[in-house]
């Protein structure tokens, strides 16, 4: 059976150039980057190699602005916790939506039974953030505000640009959690005027267990660990040189394709989208039509579950999703859908196509002819329709 | 041995600081980076195939470790490992107490843990450590109170190799009964060097990291042996039945499974040679180079008091860092105490511990073996000591 891979939002397949990069980091150039031998010297450069190709891609000032991290949750983790102790003399208020991915609705979670407080603003239906929102929200003793840039869900994009301006009227710190937006859509820190945003190596073509935050020029920040004198003693532990090159590649890829990348999936996109839409009765495009992610496809199939399109899917060798994938093991609806004021019956309809560079128009083409039959059939045995 | 383009040899004795990946485990990372990409938590088959990865691993390293899966959590390292464990218990048990034990020879990761615990209002008690670098359940007795909540205790020196005697102090642990503070094991140099059965003794958290056991850098593993006591450091999609949130490093979790399943075939000779190889440089070096000390257990310690893949060794006079680049200029990588210290201390810390003079301290070099290690390095290594150290000791002379 040919199989067809649109959960790109879940995770990226490596790009060979990756796999080779880590390969080499893993077979011959395998020192410990603290060494002060030339295995110790090879390692090290790679890693300031990395972080140049990783600040060159988001535009930073200076590479020395990134930490490398285990991924997009420890990002996520060490800048609102970080923020948190670092700042909690001057205040003990959060901003953050109530669209955020787990990393960072639950590390508030956490900071709120340490005696933090977090307001959650909302969203539209269409999943966006009206900034004048967050300037209500905003306090004297409001220290950080994290909005995620894209989201993983919907793919709606959110007005970072607008936020982090306000913020800085207020003196506010702004982190975004970029996981789902860079390599897919261009994107700028000092455009964004943010002071932390979070990265994963892994929704990029490169390898899991790798990410990055970027921490802006004199940002207070308190590590999660402690240990050696790593990253600059803000993330302790040996660096996982064979990742963080292989990060390194696939920012460097994502620099090289990024426009034809972002122009390809949206003819892909569109393409879905109108296929799906004109195809089958009674269905919805969640989030945003135009600030969208150009790989995010993500309806609702009214009277149907869509944990049963995606095993019907896969059985056809597609494979989607229906909300994150970190959820999708729960059966409960998601906290995003419903955020939109989607109702429970409509948001548990949902099913998610996240497209990649892999993808061919054959495969688009495909869950277009796949997915009417099996909406009918399952129709016609639901209760709910 | 390897060979670097037309030059000499490499040769390659810094494996405590990390070891080459094993080619089994190089293997598995890359065949499953190509093809088991997918995320372990989506629904599809592609899902669920690299969710069959995390579930095989952590059924083979419960064998190895003789212990249950649900008790092995990955992380991304040691340092991971020992941060979650260490500010868990005391988050967890602060209201029982708020005084730890540990030593003074440990890993930076657990002691600038504990030095952040103290700002936070916790006591730290340092066990003292003989000249060899062990630490004596006595001792421990001795400084053991009421309101003890964590003792973490490593199970072998990453600079000397000294092993540990976490047996008995586990056994007496049991003895206090429901006073048992949380008891913490770093393993990382342990894992594949000496046996590790948890199937024994109660051990409440033990950590470790691929990079040392010929597995990948990036992934670590903790163990706990009541999961649901502590709070994660790291919190998102729950995953690692959420002690540790973050999509799984899928292939370094492979290469675990790889490297385990190499060791389970393997790990007894490898030792058993790496144990002939320590004694052998140690004792040739000693006899053949004029004041010339190991440090830590002797070169004919007997195998069950030691590591067999670390000696430190003293050439009084030579700093251990000019012995170092000596060495280097031969394509002979060794290292003076840890590679992560290396920049920040002068003189190591755990030598200092165990009262060795600071002319010995200063003066000390760490040759640590892998699998892969033969007795044509060690004999390389002994030549260009041989005629390195007498050359360095001339040239210190003349300076001092
Ligand atoms: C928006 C967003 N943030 C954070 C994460 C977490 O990243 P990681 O899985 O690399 O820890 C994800 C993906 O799971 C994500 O989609
Ligand atoms: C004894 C010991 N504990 C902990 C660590 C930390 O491991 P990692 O750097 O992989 O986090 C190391 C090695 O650096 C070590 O030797």
């Amino acid at each position: 059976m040919r199989r067809i891979y649109m959960d790109h939002s879940a995770t990226t397949p490596v790009h060979p150039r990756v796999a080779a990069v880590v390969n080499r980091f893993m077979l011959s150039d395998y020192g410990n980057a603290s060494s002060v031998h030339h295995f110790g010297k090879v390692a090290r450069e790679a890693l300031e190699d990395a972080r140049s190709q990783v600040a060159d891609l988001i535009g930073a000032d200076s590479p020395s602005e990134l930490l490398f991290t285990s991924g997009g949750t420890e990002s996520d983790n060490l800048a609102i916790k970080g923020v948190a102790y670092a700042r909690r003399d001057q205040g003990r208020h959060i901003i953050t939506s109530a669209i955020e991915h787990q990393a960072v609705l639950h590390a508030c979670d956490a900071l709120e039974a340490e005696g933090f407080e977090i307001t959650k603003v909302g969203v539209d239906g269409q999943g966006r953030l009206d900034p004048e929102a967050v300037r209500d929200a905003i306090r004297g003793d409001t220290i950080l505000i994290s909005i995620m840039l894209a989201n993983n869900e919907v793919g709606t994009l959110q007005p970072i640009e607008e936020i982090a301006a306000i913020a800085k009227e207020y003196d506010v710190l702004v982190h975004t959690d970029a996981v789902q937006a860079v390599g897919q859509i261009s994107v700028d820190v000092e455009a964004l005027g943010v002071d932390l945003m979070s990265l994963s190596g892994h929704k990029m073509y490169g390898p899991k267990g790798v990410g990055a935050l970027y921490v802006r020029r004199k940002t207070p920040l308190q590590p999660l660990q402690n240990g050696g004198h790593h990253e600059r003693r803000l993330r302790p532990g040996t660096e996982n040189v064979a990742g963080i090159a292989g990060m390194g590649e696939a920012c460097l890829l994502a620099k090289e394709e990024l426009a034809i990348r972002n122009q390809y999936l949206l003819r892909l996109r569109d393409r879905l989208i109108d296929g799906i839409m004109s195809e089958i009765p009674k269905v919805y495009l969640n989030g945003h039509p135009d600030h969208r992610l150009p790989n995010n496809v993500n309806v609702s199939i009214v009277g149907i579950e869509g944990e049963s399109i995606l095993l019907s899917l896969d059985m056809k060798g597609i494979a989607a999703s229906s909300g994150s994938a970190c959820t999708s093991g729960s059966l409960e609806a998601s906290h995003c859908l419903l955020a939109m004021g989607l109702t429970h019956e409509v948001a548990h309809g949902s099913v998610r196509f996240t497209l990649g560079r892999d993808n061919r128009q054959e495969d688009v083409d495909e869950v277009i002819r796949e997915l009417p039959a099996i909406v009918e059939r399952l129709r016609a045995m639901s209760p709910l329709s | 041995m390897m060979t670097r383009g037309r030059s000499a040899p490499i040769i390659y004795l810094d494996n405590s600081a990390t070891m080459r990946p094993l080619p089994e485990v190089v293997a598995t990372v890359t065949e499953t980076l190509q093809n088991d990409y997918a995320n372990p938590s989506s629904l599809h088959e592609f899902g669920l195939s690299a969710e069959r990865i995390l579930t095989s691993t952590r059924n083979e390293l419960a064998k190895f470790l003789g212990t249950e899966s649900h008790k092995i959590f990955f992380t991304s390292g040691a340092t991971e490992a020992n941060n979650t464990i260490l500010r868990g218990v005391a988050a967890a048990y602060s209201s029982r107490g708020r005084h730890i034990i540990t030593t003074p020879i440990e890993h930076p990761s657990v002691l600038a843990t504990c030095q952040y615990l103290e700002t936070g209002g916790f006591e730290i008690d340092y066990l003292p450590v003989d000249d060899k670098g062990t630490i004596h359940p006595d001792d421990l007795s001795a400084k053991l109170r009421n309101d003890t909540i964590l003792i973490s205790i490593m199970a072998v020196n990453n600079e000397v190799g000294t092993i540990q005697p976490i047996t008995e102090v586990a056994l007496r642990l049991d003895a206090l009964g429901s006073r048992r503070p949380f008891f913490h094991t770093d393993a990382v140099q342990a894992i594949g060097k000496i046996p590790v059965d948890l199937s024994r003794i109660t051990i409440d958290g033990l950590s470790l990291s691929g990079h040392k056991f010929g597995a990948p850098k990036g992934v670590g593993i903790m163990f706990l042996n009541s999961p649901a006591a502590l709070p994660p450091l790291l919190y998102g999609g729950g995953q690692e039945d959420g002690m540790r949130s973050g999509t799984e490093n899928t292939s370094g979790i492979a290469g675990i499974g790889a490297a385990v399943n190499w060791l389970q075939q393997n790990q007894r000779a490898a030792n058993e040679k790496m144990y002939q190889l320590r004694q052998y440089l140690g004792e040739t070096l000693e006899s053949e180079i004029p004041n010339c000390h190991v440090n830590g257990p002797p070169a004919d310690a007997p195998i069950e008091t030691v590591a067999p893949h670390i000696l430190n060794v003293s050439f009084p006079t030579i700093p251990g860092e000019i012995l170092v680049h000596s060495l280097a200029e031969s394509s002979i990588y060794v290292s003076t105490g840890t590679a992560c210290s290396s920049k920040a201390e002068t003189t190591s810390r755990v030598l200092s511990a165990m009262g060795l003079a600071p002319e010995l301290a200063r003066s000390s070099i760490r040759v640590s073996f892998s699998y892969e290690t033969s007795a044509h390095d060690i004999d390389a290594l002994i030549d260009a000591l041989n005629s390195t150290v007498p050359h360095l000791r001339r040239m210190t002379r003349y300076q001092q």
